[in-house]
């Protein structure tokens, strides 16, 4: 079991070990060089530290030294100042007085182990600095660091001992200083206080260990860490960053093994014509990886990211000859088929993966163009165009057509490919408009695009008029794009339209009041001539006279009406309402008829009611 | 097996022997509705319903009235007397009448 996890387990530690990236020391140089100009103490303190770490040229900057005005307060100025004379070697220029302020913090008692740390070295800077009774001054640092044992302070005893000759002490605490480092993402370290305290104490336990001859306290992953925190602040624009940069990562890199870097020389994509690519593998701060056999760079593996073929294996690396840092990755293989590949490089013992293009020419195939009618009618005319010439006639189009256009892609062995990004353009020859509509490829892998002029147009603002059309392609891996205007339009978006220009108020919503909605009846129909109107009227009239005829027949007659009050009074009051509705029929409304109809109504009742009371008496008795 | 001529005689004699007057001239009354009816649906059809608010209103009205008349003959047969107690034919013609005028009221404001 354990057999089988071991690898796994190796190849889990050494994934992403490489650093990939590495500080570029000419920049920060510049930024030096820079700085050394400066009037200001600190800058020109750092610049110069900076300079001499480099082994650079320190120009001449005595004059400004010794013009330097300086505040006897500030113990870290004054130490800056002494320091920087130093380095510049024109400690004679300096004003004796500036031993009084290291003097007075030496004095104190409760002096701060950074105060302690910026006057002893003023002394040293001048030359005074020598320390008698090592011990008890050890002691007494080590009671100031326990009352606040940060980082800082650890840094600032650190580099007390290597001028008190105390590096032993270091070497004894070294291990448990490093590891109060903080860690970021599992992949950083770095200390509390940022980047100065980081550059303090690595340098300083580096030097002390090789003082000391004994072997460093940094694990192998404890290096990787601390580069990549280094690495993540490589950017740094000031002196002071540019120099403390500098002193943690030249110290790292001296380290052995040192923390191998690997990063693409210049390029990171292939193309037909040039199909290697290099890679600088260094440490740190550009400098050959010491005891690196050329043989031991290999790139162990290389997948498309597409599909997750494997391209190459264990294909080693060739020096490049002259160059030692740079290594050549011959990937004529691959470049037939354009895209993303991931390389595993490993570099000794470690390795980390790094993604290159191989990047392939695109063209614009078969391009046929035509219009026909959305209800698919007639089937388009189809016209074809050849790259990169313009369609020599205006297509004209209007609202209840389509414009159908096909295409494919193809690499330059003129085989069919899908790209990432396919387009196609429709905007005003004049104007900042434009409508972008996505061409679809077909499983043969024809992109075919079917504009809808009556659907174009919405996106358009309606406004008919000369629009121009242009095909769009990408593709991360396209070593061009294509744009080509493909032809000219006329489109006409039919009544709703505006003229081109004009545009945009048809679009508008409508505001304010609608126009009044009016009832209109059914249009009246072909009436009947006026005879037959007639013959039918008499012929509803007739039954009437039937009616009469029966009823004479029967023998009914009126010598039986009573001739009551109540009798002539139903009798009118009926005929009244009857007529009343006559009246009704011809000129009056509802409401002006049941007004008149009450009273009328009450009439009959009354008198209906009394008439048929009796009625009914009689015909009892 | 009697043939239909020689029923048809005898039903006219029946009728006009056995029925009352009162409900003969109601009987007028309805064939004269009815024919009135036919009438105007031969004219619809011949020539056409528009405005077809007027020939509802005509059409609805001659029914309505034959609806009515029936009623009222209804009420009024000697016959009939035990399934209406306590209600006169006086009572029953005062119906007719109040629902003539409800009716017509309706027709003529719906004959436009």
């Amino acid at each position: 079991m354990i057999r089988y996890l071991l690898p796994v387990l190796s190849l889990v530690v050494v994934s992403n070990a490489i650093l990939q990236g590495i500080v570029d020391v000419k920049r920060l140089q510049g930024i030096l060089e820079e700085g050394v100009k400066s009037k200001d103490i600190s800058t020109l303190y750092f610049s110069l530290k900076g300079l001499k770490l480099l082994n650079a040229k320190i120009p001449d900057v005595c004059d400004v030294i010794t013009a330097m005005k300086w505040d006897s307060d500030n113990i870290e100025q004054v130490f800056h100042l002494a320091t920087a004379a130093e380095l510049a070697g024109c400690q004679n220029f300096l004003n004796p007085d500036i031993l009084a302020p290291p003097v007075a913090v030496l004095d104190k008692d409760n002096a701060s182990l950074a105060d302690t740390y910026h006057a002893i070295y003023t002394m040293k800077a001048v030359g005074k600095g020598a320390v008698y009774e090592r011990e008890s001054a050890l002691k007494n640092l080590i009671q100031v660091l326990k009352k606040d044992d940060t980082p800082a302070n650890y840094a600032y005893l650190f580099a007390l001992c290597e001028h008190m000759g105390c590096q032993a002490w270091t070497a004894m605490h070294a291990e448990s200083a490093l590891l109060a480092a903080d860690e970021t993402d599992s992949k950083m370290l770095h200390f509390d206080g940022g980047l100065p305290v980081t550059s303090a104490i690595l340098s300083t336990i580096i030097r002390s260990h090789k003082f000391l001859k004994k072997p460093s306290p940094l694990t192998e992953e404890q290096r990787y860490k601390f580069g990549a925190y280094l690495l993540s602040r490589r950017s740094v624009t000031s002196p002071r960053g540019a120099a403390l940069l500098l002193d943690a990562a030249v110290h790292l890199a001296d380290e052995q093994p040192t923390p191998i870097c690997v990063v693409f020389k210049d390029k990171k994509y292939i193309t037909a014509d040039y199909d290697t690519i290099e890679f600088s593998v260094t440490d740190l701060i550009g400098r050959p990886v010491p005891n690196l056999k050329p043989e031991e760079v290999v790139a162990q593996s290389g997948t498309r990211l597409a599909d997750d073929v494997v391209v190459l294996s264990k294909q080693p690396l060739s020096q490049k000859p002259n160059e030692q840092t740079t290594f050549i990755l011959n990937l004529s293989k691959i470049k037939a088929q354009h895209g993303l590949y991931k390389i595993s490089l490993s570099v000794g013992s470690k390795s980390a993966n790094f993604n290159v293009a191989v990047l392939g020419e695109i063209q614009v195939a078969s391009v046929e163009i035509g219009i026909g009618d959305v209800d698919g009618t007639t089937s388009p005319k189809l016209t074809t165009v050849a790259y990169p010439n313009k369609l020599a006639e205006k297509l004209q189009a209007d609202h209840l057509q389509k414009v159908s256009l096909k295409f494919s892609v193809r690499d330059k062995f003129n085989k069919a490919v899908l790209v990432q990004q396919a387009f196609v353009r429709v905007a005003p020859l004049a104007g900042p408009e434009e409508a972008i509509y996505v061409a679809e490829p077909d499983n043969t892998k024809t992109y075919k695009v079917d504009l809808n002029v009556a659907a174009v147009s919405k996106h358009l603002s309606h406004a008919s008029g000369e629009y121009s059309l242009t095909l769009l392609l990408g593709d991360s891996a396209a070593a061009a794009p294509v744009a080509w205007p493909l032809a000219d339009l006329a489109l006409h978006f039919g009544k709703d339209a505006a003229a081109v220009g004009s545009a945009m108020q048809s679009a508008r919503g409508h505001r304010g009041a609608l126009d009044e909605v009016a009832h209109t009846f059914r249009s009246a129909e072909a009436r009947p001539a006026r005879a037959v109107s007639d013959v039918f009227a008499c012929a509803c009239a007739a039954p009437l006279l039937l009616l009469l005829l029966l009823w004479a027949r029967l023998g009914l007659n009126l010598s039986l009406f009573p001739c009551s009050l109540s009798a002539l009074l139903f009798h009118a009051a009926l005929g009244g309402s009857l007529s009343l509705y006559g009246v009704l029929w011809l000129q009056l409304s509802m409401f002006d008829t049941l007004r008149y109809l009450l009273p009328l109504a009450a009439l009959t009742f009354l008198s209906g009611h009394r008439l048929l009371r009796r009625l009914a008496a009689d015909k009892t008795r | 097996m009697t043939s239909i001529a020689s029923v048809i005689p005898k039903l006219y004699q029946e009728y006009t022997t056995k029925t009352p007057k009162k409900l003969k001239i109601i009987d007028a009354y309805l064939l004269y509705v009815f024919l009135t009816a036919v009438i105007q649906f031969v004219y619809c059809c011949l020539v056409g319903t528009f405005p077809f608010n007027s020939f509802l209103s005509g059409f609805i009205s001659t029914v309505s009235c034959f609806v009515l008349g029936v009623c009222l003959r209804l009420q009024v047969n000697p016959e009939n007397k035990t399934e209406f107690l306590g209600l006169s034919a006086e009572r029953g013609f005062a119906d007719f009448i109040f629902a003539h005028l409800v009716l017509h009221i309706v027709v003529v404001n719906f004959i436009g």
